[in-house]
């Protein structure tokens, strides 16, 4: 008997990965295209990697943003917070750090010990650890007093973390006593120098340090999602706590750590941040944090691989939509959000229903 | 017992870990809001708040200073903000996140129409009232598909592309500069905006009133208690929300034009996220789903931010040990609010009395 249906496309045409597949060589073909009308080859290139830096930046805070949005449902507004103090901790330990004890002006304060006059190498990988270990325990506080309470609840989630980002945006203006807008290295925290891939094309490379960072985070935070069992108890726990919880497992302290981590790689954002514009400043949390939610929710809830396709997505799209529109170039991503939620409410590869 | 709940979703996920008979007590008098003899409003709570406007009303004509009648028109322009975010988010159960682009376009319809192209001010008011009704429509029609946080994130992406473009299209807006209202010939003085942003405040507490009391509103209360049943029974809901919507952009808008001529400049600040989060707070800590509830939470924010953050205030308590550093910060206290009422206070004033109030009758009882 021949059961009805709708009319529609064949099957084989219905597969989500042939969709993404023919999308992407779709996409070739139209870049393609772009570079032999609009623009020279070099200047492509250029813009490239710079969208290259971007995606890794934008995938750090995306991250995060997925582990705590996307797999655990809790809608941090606070993660734009997380951000910005850790690139602002890791600045200022970084000043302190390379200042030579000769130099110090306040000899006798507690933090004297950390003017060790180091090299900008080790200073920044140590500056780098205590912005982690800041975004990690920012996590952990928030986590403790606030969110523990109001898992499932996500307008609360919203107002309370909104009410905790005028905290955290207020103390880091006491903390830091801001009164110029930015606040910037003392030095670069790389060695400068270019790595040259033609005559005509230079990278830097704290670029390339910064596209390594995230290639790393990405691959370590999917093992540890995927492939250990760690992961297997919180992927478990999203989908039945109940029964992760009766099988023996501590569901709590396990969100608990992922938040913690997530708030981490925030604050790594930061200073990958912070490290590619040389200095950081009170509104890059935020603007950062709108981005990460349209990479997030453009990869699909839910799918950390998503996110780093989406972060690759808006990062590579950027720079060249603010080359040739610029008075749409802050709203762009906005309106990317919009167009994919109208079309593809799940995302790329979300499995969730919205 | 297991505490972590993440799993459980949709409208009854607001109050999971309340006793049954605390919940059934919570329901009852949310509905409450419902009364067949509250048709105009005139309940308890409305007539306290009619005296109070007929006592706004004769305030002027007793001599009242320049500052406090500005103090009290900001208050009431954010009475009738508030009000209209009460039926979207209180009523209707839409959780809306960029009510400052209705604000802001109200603001601006009357500043670009006055300063731009030589309008008369009503003109500006009506193109503005036409325009977000308009784009009330346009922005339910487009965002309502996607629901709760996605919702609220599509709103929030609208308005800031508009924030953004009212900062870069430096021809038209003058940029971050803003537009000066007080140049134009018919500018409104300040007892003029009072009495505009009296009319306004009354207006929309009556006039919402009776929405929510007429066969619309129980409409709207039906798809916030259960969103799937109304659809059920043959209600288009899309189309109700996007009316509930219109309704409250229009409110909105008004309160944005009167902001306008109480500041006397416009600039892309009524468009930001600030601005979307202030009647939410206010909503909130008032008690969501109740008129009265949305007016004692704005006064009480309005109150709160005009003695907090003035000056005199600042200076008394800058020799407090640790809490004067603090009070010293108005963002940051607001935050330490807005995180305490969630946390403590999760259904507002209004919601919390009525939850606890038969406490209070059983304990006076036992005294007598």
């Amino acid at each position: 008997m021949k059961v009805a249906t709708r009319p529609g496309p064949p099957a084989f045409l219905r597969d989500p990965r042939l969709l993404t597949i023919l999308s992407v060589v779709a996409g070739l073909i139209l870049v393609l295209i772009y570079i032999n009308t609009a623009i020279k080859f070099p200047t492509f290139v250029r813009f490239f990697i710079n969208g290259l830096v971007e995606s890794a930046v934008l995938f750090l805070v995306a991250s995060g943003l997925s582990l705590i949005f996307g797999l655990m449902d809790v809608v941090n507004f606070a993660h734009g917070a997380v951000f910005t103090w850790g690139g602002f901790v890791f600045i200022w330990s970084f000043n302190l750090f390379s200042t030579s004890p000769a130099a110090a002006k306040d000899k006798t304060s507690p933090l004297a010990w950390m003017q060790m006059g180091l090299d900008p190498l080790p200073a920044t990988l140590l500056a780098l650890l205590i912005g982690l270990a800041v975004g990690a325990l920012l996590g952990a506080l928030i986590e403790i007093l606030a969110i523990r309470r109001l898992y499932g609840r996500p307008v609360f989630q919203i107002l309370l973390t909104l009410g905790l980002v005028l905290v955290l945006d207020e103390s880091l203006r006491i903390a830091f006593s801001l009164n110029a807008p930015s606040y910037d290295l003392l030095s670069s925290p790389w060695p400068s120098g270019n790595f040259r891939i033609t005559p005509d094309i230079a990278v830097n490379w704290k670029s390339i340090a910064i596209v390594i960072v995230g290639l790393v985070v990405f691959l370590s935070v999917f093992w540890l999602l995927n492939r250990s069992k760690v992961g297997l108890v919180i992927r478990g726990g999203v989908e039945d706590t109940q029964m992760v919880q009766a099988l023996g497992y501590n569901v709590k302290r396990y969100f608990f750590g992922v938040f913690a981590l997530g708030s981490a790689l925030a604050a790594l954002g930061g200073i990958a941040f912070t490290i590619t514009s040389n200095g950081a400043s009170e509104g890059m949390g935020q603007l950062n944090l709108l981005t990460a939610f349209v990479v997030v929710v453009i990869g699909g809830l839910g799918s950390f691989s998503g996110a780093a396709v989406g972060a690759l997505l808006v990062g590579l799209i950027t720079p060249f939509v603010g080359y040739h529109f610029q008075a749409i170039a802050d709203s762009f991503v906005m309106i990317l959000l919009v167009l994919v939620l109208l079309v593809r409410p799940q995302g790329l590869f979300g499995g969730k229903k919205y | 017992m297991i505490n972590v709940n993440v799993t459980e979703k949709g409208p009854e996920a607001a109050n999971f870990e309340l006793s049954p008979a605390a919940r059934q007590r919570l329901d009852k008098a949310r509905l409450t809001a419902l009364r067949p003899g509250g048709r105009l409003g005139f309940t308890p709570a409305g007539m306290v708040i009619a005296i109070a406007s007929l006592v706004l009303l004769v305030l002027p004509m007793l001599g009242l200073a320049q500052t406090n009648t500005r103090l009290i028109s900001q208050v009431l322009i954010f009475v009738a903000f508030a009000l209209s975010y009460d039926l979207l988010f209180g009523f209707t159960g839409i959780f809306s996140f960029g009510h400052s682009l209705f604000f802001g376009v109200g603001a601006y319809s009357v500043a670009l129409c006055s300063l731009n192209l030589g309008w008369p001010m009503w003109a500006g008011a009506i193109l503005g009232v036409v325009l977000c009704g308009l784009l009330g429509i346009f922005t339910g029609f487009v965002s309502l598909r996607v629901q709760g946080v996605f919702f609220a994130m599509v709103t929030l992406a609208m308005a800031t592309t508009a924030h953004s473009l009212s900062g870069r299209l430096v021809e038209i807006t003058k940029g971050d500069e803003g537009l000066s209202l007080i140049q134009a010939a018919d500018a409104p003085d300040s007892t003029t905006v009072y009495y505009m942003a009296l009319i306004l405040a009354v207006v929309a507490y009556f006039g919402l009133s009776r929405l929510i009391n007429s066969p619309l509103g129980r409409v709207l209360v039906s798809i916030r208690e259960n969103e799937r049943r109304a659809e059920m029974i043959g209600y288009n809901v899309l189309r109700y929300k996007i009316v509930a919507l219109a309704f409250s952009a229009v409110i909105a808008g008004l309160a944005g034009m009167v902001f306008a001529f109480r500041n006397g400049i416009v600039n892309p600040g009524v468009l930001s996220t600030d601005i979307s989060l202030l009647p939410l707070l206010m909503v909130i800590l008032g008690g969501s789903g109740t008129l009265y509830g949305a007016v004692l939470g704005a006064v009480v924010i309005q109150s709160l931010n005009f003695t907090l953050s003035s000056r005199e205030f600042v200076e008394s308590v800058r020799g407090w040990a640790v809490v004067g550093p603090i009070l010293e910060h108005w963002l940051l206290l607001l935050g330490l609010i807005y995180v305490l009422i969630v946390l403590f206070l999760p259904y507002g004033i209004v919601g919390t009395w009525r939850l606890h109030r038969h406490r209070l009758s059983g304990f006076f009882k036992k005294a007598a």
